[in-house]
């Protein structure tokens, strides 16, 4: 059970990065597999006398995993539409996904199987996935016709998950629609606050938006609320990959029940986190988030408002602390970090000082705020502007690339040239009506990437000793 | 005549059809009402189950916020991490003993979705079912409410019920706002309160201190939909297979397909959740029910199948109506039709006689001719006992074959259509000789009833009418007389001419009065009707009951009227016939 954790030492000393952040985790057990927690300033030495925004980068990664067959159990509910627009391809590519996942699962794994058209019908109760062949029979009998109940779907879905809920399982409720929500609840709103609600309990929600007729909106904020994946599937021979891939995302869970707590230092106001919402209160912040995959990059950046500072002096931002779940050595851990601020009237000093891989990252997620107000242009019908913001976008990552290029790790390089190329090429098909059903999908998916780094992973540890971070 | 018996057949066959058409429309009515009452009765269970369902989950809230709250002794620090850590939270509200806003502050309320909450929150507080100090808040309440710009949030008025709470016990169902106000509230004084704020109705749970601050919780609305979803039965999966699938093992199909849909509505009559039948409902709900508190402004509702409701298809009403309606007319065609071949067999009869009639005239009056060729031969005999003898069989035979006479010629009369005024021929005629000759002929039969006659004719020149009408009338006037006039009775008659008193022409009036019993004043409007006889028993003098029909339409015939006076002036009937004479310029009438 335990044989993993020989293999090496936890890293999260070596990804106390440079600058001037204090790792401070609680003292990690030798052998076990640790998250690290990595908190960055993008400008940690700031001009004197003004007020001005800083960004502070708060990164998770997730452990590899052991390489014993053991993992956490899952505990998931698939929801299933089976509305009358899933007829055809499409209801069977979704049975044959979901019958591949179920046959993938371990007999400790539990799961539930929750249908949706005119009302929400719990087809398999949570159960243990040892009778197999019962669940896949009963799944093969799914059919589709009616309306779509999407909101009573999730809802059945997580109270199935709810029955087995463990803090030592993976819980998660996974999502399938191709329609629009018509009975019921409905407003993306809604559901962006059922999925907050959930993850207070450590249920995450993954929503798989399949062909061009879902409401992009709802699954993405749900997804997000959720804590979980979102993902677009164009076409229904898509649907096995894809529920293999979030099968494989539920399987390499190494942590979960996260609480981050950051707490602001005096004379910094805290703005707001990028692409997440967090509980901000007072100097507070606590971040949400449901679990951590296997090597998993996992980051956030808080906007903050640095109140006018003398010549020399120097503040604390930030103090840090991640409480979670240990899956892979079932203990519950703690990180904490603190990172602090200078002050000086040089601005070259300030320009030598900034730490190129958080600039980056904060970069790449105010271009991905801004791709979000470009797909609300869009909306508004404000094509030119939306195209302008999106080329500027990508024309100032690529000068984020050019200035820091040679700073910067292989995973947010890799990153900013993905976003660079996304943003190019969002801005070439977003005038275009035809493709604008598809793209915008697209759009938010990529938005929800980026949000949540849902695909964001460092590369796996050689096996020689690890040589520590960046 | 045949039309109006057609009408009323009509009425016949249509009163009763819509008679028994409403009745059983009714009754169908009634049977189905009260079968949607038992229906609604037997299933309204299932929607009171879904209540209570309801009801114990706000009751678990209350209880799981209940114990949070008790636990901690920093209220901020609890409400934060309540807001943050509690699946159920959205917002956390205290408000101290003064009604002042504590928490949260505006640097507890980041982003937009806590902003609209905050500008909701002032309203919300001033409407909380557990005021802290009851003159201040209601005058901050009134004051507040004018000043502030109304939010969308507000647009309605608060709802809220004070719940007991099962720690609170009975000294918390005791306590109502009165209560509240009059007396120190027990610790657990608690309360739901319901308020519209963003998307819809919101639940805001309440509770307050002993120092008279008050705690609220304003509940995650997607949340407690979600729960309550998720407490709410199954939608049963046959309903959504198409019919290729019905063939798979009916275990996993147990179900049958249900026959009712249960909805949940919200403040906005928006649809929540449903289950049951996947029917559209196309009815009115069988049966609505309130949710129980806090969340009042939503409802239940049971929609059924028609199927389960007693058949509404008219048909098998319409055509059994349709086949009473049916009968009903076959049997009115038959008796019409039977009536018509009775009138036509009448008619032919009436025709019978009237041709017999005719062929008895020319027989009739042969033997007429030859009685009187006869009796002018007798004349020229001897006299002696054999001719006094011939003379007198003689003149009974002519008597005889008179009487014979006005018989065929009353028939004729009676089978005459009515309306007519043909077959009058006027000629000059000296009145006074005509009813003297007419007299002559009942004076024998008068005699020998020793009924006594007079008559007083004021006519002294020949004037232009039909002697044969006013012989026919006369006739059977006389002949009445004779019949019911009893012994020793007698009859005066009485002719002039008069004028018109509408047109001033000259006109004949003959008054036939008798001293004999008379016509009742109920029989007058029948004596001139066909075949009435006042006295239609044996012993009843012999007669037709024509005779009388017969005179007066020979009267009108001629353009005048026969008519029964309403007095006598001697206690007997006393008939008046008025007959127009014809002058130059009063021509007779074709």
């Amino acid at each position: 059970m335990k044989s993993w954790n020989s293999i090496r030492p936890a890293r999260l000393l070596a990804v106390c990065v440079a600058g001037f952040a204090v790792c401070a985790a609680s003292p990690p057990s030798a052998s076990a597999q640790q998250v690290s927690l990595d908190v960055g300033v993008c400008n940690p030495v700031m001009l004197a006398g003004e007020k001005q925004t800083n960004y502070l980068r708060i990164a998770l990664t997730g452990s590899d995993l052991p390489q014993s067959e053991s993992r956490p159990p899952i505990n998931a509910a698939i929801v299933i539409d089976q509305s009358g627009s899933m007829s055809g391809q499409k209801i069977v590519q979704a049975r044959e996904a979901a019958i591949t996942a179920v046959r993938r699962l371990r007999d400790d794994d539990i799961v539930a199987v929750i249908l949706y058209a005119d009302s929400a019908h719990v087809l398999v109760p949570a159960t243990r996935a040892t009778d197999r062949e019962a669940i896949v029979e009963k799944i093969r009998s799914v059919n589709a016709g009616g309306s779509t109940a999407l909101f009573a779907g999730v809802s059945k879905g997580a109270a199935e998950v709810r029955k087995f809920l463990d803090s030592d399982s993976v819980n998660r409720v996974i999502l399938l629609s191709d329609g629009q929500a018509n009975v019921g609840p409905q407003s993306p709103r809604e559901l962006e606050r059922l999925g907050a609600s959930l993850v207070k309990e450590g249920i995450s929600v993954s929503t798989l938006g399949l062909g061009l007729g879902y409401n992009e909106d709802l699954m993405s904020r749900l997804a997000a609320a959720g804590s979980g994946n979102h993902m677009f599937v164009e076409q229904a021979d898509d649907l096995v990959a894809v529920f293999q891939r979030e099968f494989n995302d539920l399987m390499s869970v190494v942590a979960n029940d996260f609480e981050i707590h950051a707490r602001i230092g005096e004379g910094i106001r805290p703005v707001r986190v990028l692409n997440t919402k967090a509980d901000i209160s007072g100097q507070d912040i606590y971040i949400p988030l449901a679990q951590l995959y296997a090597r998993q990059e996992r980051y956030f950046v808080i906007e903050v408002e640095v109140d006018a500072g003398h010549v020399g002096d120097s503040r604390t931002m930030a103090n840090v602390s991640v409480k979670y779940r240990n899956l892979i050595s079932e203990t519950r851990d703690k990180l904490t970090s603190r990172v602090e601020i200078r002050f000086t009237d040089d601005q070259e000093s300030v320009a030598k000082h900034r730490d190129a891989e958080t600039y980056a990252y904060c970069a790449l997620q105010i271009a991905n705020e801004k791709n979000v107000r470009a797909t609300a242009l869009r909306d508004a019908g404000r094509i030119e502007e939306a195209e302008q913001l999106l080329m500027k976008n990508s024309d100032e990552l690529r000068q984020i690339e050019m200035d820091y290029g040679v700073q910067l790790g292989k995973v947010i390089k890799d990153e900013l040239k993905r976003n660079i190329n996304l943003n190019s090429a969002q801005s070439s098909i977003i005038a275009d009506p035809k493709k604008w059903s598809a793209g915008r999908k697209a759009m938010r998916y990529e938005q929800s990437n980026n949000a949540s780094q849902q695909n964001q992973r460092v590369a796996p540890p050689s096996k020689s000793p690890p040589s520590g971070g960046n | 005549m045949p039309r109006r018996l057609l009408l009323a057949l009509l009425l016949l066959v249509a009163a009763p059809l819509v008679l028994l058409g409403w009745l059983s429309a009714r009754s169908v009515e009634d049977s189905r009402q009260r079968a949607t009452e038992r229906l609604a009765a037997l299933l309204s269970t299932r929607l009171i189950d879904a209540d209570r369902e309801v009801g114990e989950l706000f009751d678990r809230y209350a209880d799981q916020l209940q114990a949070e709250l008790a636990e901690t002794s920093n209220i901020y620090a609890a409400l934060k991490r309540l807001r943050r850590e509690n699946p159920i939270v959205r917002q956390g509200i205290y408000v101290d003993s003064d009604g002042v806003q504590i928490f949260p502050t505006a640097a507890d309320m980041n982003g937009s979705d806590e902003a609209e909450v905050a500008a909701g929150l002032p309203g919300l507080i001033d409407a909380r079912p557990l005021p802290s100090r009851l003159p201040d808040a209601s005058d901050a309440r009134g004051s507040d409410v004018s000043r502030r710009p109304s939010l969308p949030g507000m647009i309605r008025p608060v709802v809220f019920e004070v719940a007991a709470a099962k720690a609170a016990g009975s000294a918390g169902k005791a306590a109502t706002k009165s209560a509240g106000r009059s007396q120190t509230p027990p610790p657990t004084l608690v309360a739901w309160q319901q308020w519209y704020l963003g998307d819809g109705a919101q639940i805001v749970f309440w509770k307050q201190l002993p120092d008279r601050s008050t705690v609220g919780i304003l509940l995650d609305r997607s949340r407690w939909m979600a729960d309550i979803i998720s407490l709410l039965p199954d939608q049963p999966p046959a309903a959504t297979q198409p019919p290729s699938q019905r063939s798979r093992p009916a275990s996993a199909n147990a179900d049958a397909t249900p026959l009712f849909q249960v909805s949940l509505v919200d403040e906005s009559k928006r649809l929540i959740y449903r289950w049951g039948s996947t029917d559209e409902p196309n009815r009115p709900p069988l049966a609505t029910r309130n949710v129980t508190r806090p969340l009042t402004s939503w409802q239940f509702r049971l929609h059924t199948d028609g199927d389960l409701l007693p058949d509404l298809n008219p048909w098998p009403m319409y055509l059994s109506l349709g086949g009473i309606g049916l009968v009903l007319l076959s049997i009115g065609a038959y008796v019409l039709t039977s009536v018509q071949r009775q009138m036509r067999l009448a008619q032919s009869r009436v025709s019978f006689a009237g041709q017999v009639s005719h062929e008895l005239r020319t027989p009739l009056t042969n033997i007429r001719l030859f009685t009187e060729l006869a009796e002018s031969d007798l004349a020229n005999l001897q006299e002696g006992p054999a001719k006094s003898s011939l003379v007198k069989r003689l003149q009974v035979i002519d008597h005889e074959s008179k009487r014979l006479q006005r018989l065929v010629t009353g028939v004729l009369e009676m089978i005459r259509p009515t309306g007519k005024q043909s077959g009058v021929r006027t000629r000059p005629t000296d009145v006074c000789e005509l009813i003297s000759g007419i007299i002559e002929q009942f004076r024998p039969s008068f005699a020998s009833a020793e009924i006594s006659l007079e008559s007083r004719c004021e006519c002294d020149h020949p004037i232009a009418i039909d002697p044969d009408v006013v012989e026919m009338v006369l006739v059977n006037l006389l002949s009445n007389v004779e019949k019911y006039v009893p012994q020793g009775g007698g009859c005066w008659l009485q002719t002039e001419t008069v004028a018109d008193q509408a047109t001033g022409r000259p006109q004949l009036r003959v008054l036939v009065d008798d001293d004999g019993p008379g016509i009742g004043a109920t029989d007058r409007h029948r004596v001139f009707a066909a075949f009435q006889r006042l006295d239609d028993s044996i012993s009843a003098p012999s007669g037709t009951g024509i005779g009388l029909t017969i005179a007066r339409r020979a009267a009108r015939r001629h353009g005048g009227e026969l008519a029964l006076l309403s007095k006598s002036k001697h206690g007997g009937a006393t008939f008046e016939l008025i007959l127009p004479i014809q002058t130059a310029s009063n021509p007779a009438p074709k």
